[in-house]
């Protein structure tokens, strides 16, 4: 089992830049099973989201932002998505002695397209204000589970999105997974 | 709570409401508040408790806390819809449809 640090810095080695919040969702980072790297043989792993930090990093104001996980169909082709996307890669491992990471992975998406939500309840949400911060971190055995299945067959991933129906600056997302 | 799921820390610098779980709002003071937090066993939704809150929703047939929207609803533990899901994707592999991307 390996460990990965996802966030939406710009400095993380991948990923365009920060998309401006509006009142549709922006995703912040996503997570998914793919076999597009097939590093190891056969691929789709099975993922758990241990832990999450939201904030914002524009001018301080008094607005109301709702974060939201949602389990979504992401489609996991690096080329369909605006930033760019690491698959394969051990940019993210907390220890780089660990496998790279069999799943996909993509931050800062200003094209809602390639993420299509699934009709089921919101794994995790939070509405506050946009002058907070806020951390989850999950006991062992009550991570958020992504299944170990591809986007053609269903919900293979889930999502860290932001919106505002005020703040129009960036925010920023970091999500920790274990891939098993 | 006894044997927490998890741990929600909120850092304000100032009094604000946090809406939780789309189901409640709470005032917090300013500073750090923090929660307790499960996350429920049928639908793998993360919950935040109120200090001192007793009311919780516990399944008998798996014997895990249990959100209160899935209360209403007979015990199907997030696992197994998962083995399912992914039981489907590799049948349909094994028929020889190559659906991976």
């Amino acid at each position: 089992m390996a460990y990965f640090s996802i966030s939406n810095s710009t400095v993380s080695g991948f990923g365009s830049s920060q998309a401006p919040i509006s009142g549709a969702y922006k995703t912040l980072c996503c997570v998914a099973a793919s076999t597009q790297a097939a590093v190891v043989a056969p691929g789709l792993r099975r993922g758990k989201l241990y832990d999450i930090l939201i904030g914002t990093n524009g001018t301080p104001a008094d607005n109301y932002m709702e974060f939201a996980v949602q389990r979504a169909t992401i489609t996991t082709s690096g080329s369909a998505w605006a930033g760019s996307l690491s698959s394969g890669s051990s940019a993210m491992a907390l220890d780089l002695a660990d496998q790279a990471m069999e799943g996909f992975t993509g931050v800062n998406s200003s094209n809602e397209g390639q993420v299509s939500l699934a009709a089921t309840p919101t794994p995790w949400y939070i509405g506050i204000n946009q002058r907070a911060s806020y951390r989850w971190v999950a006991a062992p055995g009550s991570e958020l589970i992504y299944p170990a299945q591809s986007s053609a067959t269903g919900q293979n991933g889930l999502v860290l999105q932001a919106r505002s129906g005020g703040y129009t600056g960036t925010a920023t997302g970091n999500i920790f997974v274990q891939e098993q | 709570m006894r044997n927490p799921g998890g741990y929600a820390v909120v850092t304000s610098p100032e009094p604000v409401t946090v809406r939780l779980d789309g189901l409640r709002c709470e005032e917090i003071a300013a500073g750090i508040s923090e929660f307790d937090t499960f996350t429920c066993c049928h639908c793998n939704c993360v919950v935040h408790v109120r200090p001192r809150d007793r009311e919780e929703f516990f399944c008998r047939s798996c014997m895990k806390r249990i959100c209160s929207p899935c209360a209403n609803y007979p015990c199907m533990p997030f696992l197994k819809k998962l083995e399912h899901a992914e039981a489907r994707g590799e049948a349909l592999r094994s028929y020889g449809f190559d659906e991976r991307k």
